[in-house]
């Protein structure tokens, strides 16, 4: 049990497919009560991103897309994922919620910092007292090489 | 219990969140291949597909080749997915980027559509598709 480190960046050219996502998640936050951080690498070559976020927990999450440095930057973008109530799988039950979020301005959110990699960062907060149960791919919409 | 007719399509404008659980269509009746008509029209930057397989049956995904003679452009081949493995115990997840639409598009109705077409391998199908439509700038 740990919580993602940074969030693993799908790309996809123009009329492709991706490969299997297994077990619908990408990558996987479950531990702790407290609000995580983590960045994703987008670089600037992009046509847009997608997150997908799905949230398993007891509690409301809130999800936010944090204003990057990089300017024109852009302010954060948040939403909030009601308590994880839909049930699906046919031997499987697993219980969620999703959501999907369209960045299509990526670039506004990204952060410079120490690195050539552009990347933005994804806030992930669990409500209080419940612990955080979250799932999230990026999926990165490719320029035309 | 019945295979979706026609796809939902989400709307997303730029920097756009989707409501909480959009349900998605649901395909789990039969073991032959459903097609279903997303109707996309022509305004848009893109359009990607989720599919998700949730049950013990691998499924083939496939956007069909469209018929759009109004388009400048040629319409283009299908873009077909390998099987989407089995998801019974760990449900798997395919996306497909398309990102020309109007290639793919049927003209029948004054909205194009995209025809998605899925083929269970073996059994009956089980899975829930979501598209996303990637909107212009206004």
């Amino acid at each position: 049990m740990s919580n993602a480190a940074a969030i693993t960046v799908r790309d996809l050219d123009r009329a492709e497919v991706s490969a299997v996502i297994e077990n619908h998640v990408g990558d996987v936050f479950d531990t702790g009560q407290v609000a995580v951080t983590v960045p994703c690498y987008v670089n600037h070559d992009t046509e847009g991103v997608i997150l997908r976020i799905t949230s398993g927990g007891t509690g409301i999450l809130t999800v936010s897309v944090d204003a990057g440095d990089n300017f024109p930057n852009k302010g954060a973008l948040e939403t909030t994922l009601p308590i994880a109530s839909v049930t699906e799988g046919e031997t499987t039950t697993i219980t969620y919620q999703t959501k999907y979020i369209r960045l299509d301005d990526a670039i506004r959110h990204l952060t410079s910092g120490a690195t050539y990699k552009g990347y933005f960062n994804l806030t992930l907060t669990p409500a209080e007292s419940t612990t955080l149960v979250a799932w999230v791919e990026c999926i990165k919409l490719n320029q035309p090489h | 219990m019945a295979n979706a007719t026609s796809g939902t399509v989400l709307d997303f404008d730029l920097a756009e969140v989707s409501a909480a659980h959009a349900p998605g269509d649901v395909c789990d009746t039969g073991s032959s291949a459903v097609t279903i008509p997303y109707e996309i029209g022509h305004d848009c930057d893109g359009v990607v597909f989720v599919i998700r397989s949730t049950s013990t049956v691998a499924l083939k995904a496939e956007i069909l080749k469209g018929t759009n003679a109004n388009s400048l452009l040629a319409s283009k081949g299908s873009v077909q997915v390998a099987a989407i493995g089995a998801g019974n115990s760990t449900p798997q997840v395919y996306i497909l980027r398309c990102d020309d639409p109007a290639r793919h598009l049927i003209t029948d109705t004054v909205k194009g559509y995209i025809n998605l077409r899925l083929t269970p391998n073996s059994g009956t199908i089980a899975c829930t598709i979501w598209c996303i439509k990637l909107n212009k700038p206004r």
